[in-house]
């Protein structure tokens, strides 16, 4: 009895070591994975949009400075580029159709890897908000520009090209605070933005009084 | 598979006691093993960020150990570790897309490191040599333990390099755990520049050293302590 059991399982274990059966096996367990990783994916990827456009309205409600808006400002870009930088430009409406703002993409290269931010604009062309999108600086450092972290973001609040001759950070004769240990950060953002702001300005001159 | 988990109580809750022990301080993953000093060296930059990929590996720890003991009669030994790494891989792509969809504010803390828990040697290390050849429960177990273990590292050293590096401890704690925790961020030098060096990744490595020594040394001492009263007890017997 004990023997012919231990000889089965012996055979087995052969049987186990056989290519075919490890190549079935690989097979058979990737399939699973990707099947359980579609199902997953169907499941979740309407939600995970969910919440990224949960997200990005938040960011807009923040740059807008709590406006209201009646338009679907995202599902709308003009893309421009300056200085070999890439620029989204989206329109604010509200009810009655009139623009009330102008909110900016951009990303800018810190200090390690690129930031992306968005910038709302006032039809005066006066900064209504500035918020981080996406960093990867250093943590305790650079990452003071996010606004959990720190309020320096609202500085750039009521800036506008014409009330701001200098856009720098105060090391470089500039208006804006730098952080202790990182100038190379504040720098990016504070010169991201001022680009930006020069190709809405360049935008919406070029399109005359029929500003999208 | 062969052997069913028959052990009398005695013998379980005695081989539970060692695998806690080896989990958090025998064979820490981290203090004894060192294993997984990458993600260690990147992610503890604050306790709080120490403690959130701590935690999530914790998960992926127990879920891979708990599945390779369940397949480990199918899976032949020539393929184990392919088949282990699908498994460990597929895990954390589920658990990285189920927080993004259902604890979005948690992902966007964590979900630089999620994907860094695939190139954890740590897992696939105790799916290895403890899960493929044991149990079920004493394989979770496992998992639990030396999750544990990994995790109060982590946040140690995240701790440490925090108060030193940015004078803070468990900031943005709320984001991780919710606003009930939010009285755990504490400042612990107000008006504190910031020691870069410490936070830098290089930072990570002359604490985690300084750390080891620490625990050798205090092993040492108590080594050496029970030998001399060792040696006092048979002196006094002779």
């Amino acid at each position: 009895m004990m023997q012919l059991a231990l000889s089965k399982w012996k055979a087995l274990d052969k049987w186990k070591d056989s290519i075919g059966y490890q190549s079935g096996l690989l097979a058979t367990i990737c399939g699973l994975a990707a099947l359980l990783l579609m199902t997953m994916e169907l499941w979740t990827r309407p939600l995970i949009n969910l919440r990224i456009e949960e997200d990005q309205n938040a960011l807009l409600d923040e740059v807008l400075n709590g406006a209201s808006y009646a338009n679907k400002v995202f599902s709308q870009s003009q893309k421009i580029t300056l200085q070999q930088r890439q620029y989204e430009i989206f329109t604010v409406k509200d009810g009655a159709g009139g623009t009330t703002h102008y909110v900016v993409r951009g990303s800018e290269e810190g200090f390690s890897g690129s930031i992306s931010f968005l910038v709302g604009v006032d039809t005066d062309g006066v900064i209504t908000g500035v918020r981080i999108i996406n960093h990867t600086e250093t943590p305790g450092l650079g990452d003071k520009i996010e606004l959990a972290k720190s309020p320096w973001v609202k500085e750039f609040n009521q800036h506008s090209l014409a009330n701001t001759p200098l856009w720098g950070v105060k090391k470089d004769g500039g208006s804006f605070d730098q952080f202790t240990g990182a100038t190379i950060t504040p720098r990016a953002v504070v010169n991201g933005v001022h680009i930006a702001m020069q190709a809405l300005a360049n935008n919406l001159a070029g399109a005359g009084h029929d500003a999208p | 598979m062969m052997h069913h988990d028959t052990q009398p109580p005695a013998a379980a809750a005695h081989r539970n006691r060692q695998i806690w022990a080896a989990g958090l301080w025998d064979n820490n993953i981290i203090l004894k093993q060192s294993l997984a000093l990458c993600p260690l060296l990147a992610v503890t930059s604050s306790a709080t960020n120490g403690l959130g990929l701590g935690l999530a590996t914790m998960v992926v720890m127990v879920a891979a150990n708990l599945l390779t003991s369940m397949a480990k009669g199918i899976i032949s030994k020539a393929v184990r570790i392919p088949a282990n790494i699908i498994i460990i891989a597929t895990l954390v792509t589920l658990i990285d897309a189920l927080l993004n969809a259902w604890l979005h504010p948690l992902h966007k803390v964590l979900g630089l490191f999620i994907p860094l828990i695939v190139t954890n040697c740590a897992i696939l290390g105790r799916v290895e040599s403890f899960a493929s050849k044991s149990a079920l429960l004493p394989s979770m177990l496992d998992g639990l333990a030396m999750g544990l273990g990994f995790t109060w590292v982590l946040t140690m050293l995240g701790g440490i390099r925090e108060v030193i590096g940015s004078g803070t401890l468990f900031a943005n704690a709320s984001l991780l755990l919710g606003q009930h925790f939010a009285f755990l961020e504490t400042t612990v030098i107000p008006e504190y520049r910031g020691l870069l060096l410490v936070i830098l990744p290089p930072g990570g490595f002359l604490i985690l050293g300084a750390v080891l020594a620490i625990k050798q040394k205090t092993e040492q001492v108590l080594a050496e302590r029970r030998a001399i009263a060792a040696a006092a007890v048979t002196g006094a017997q002779s």
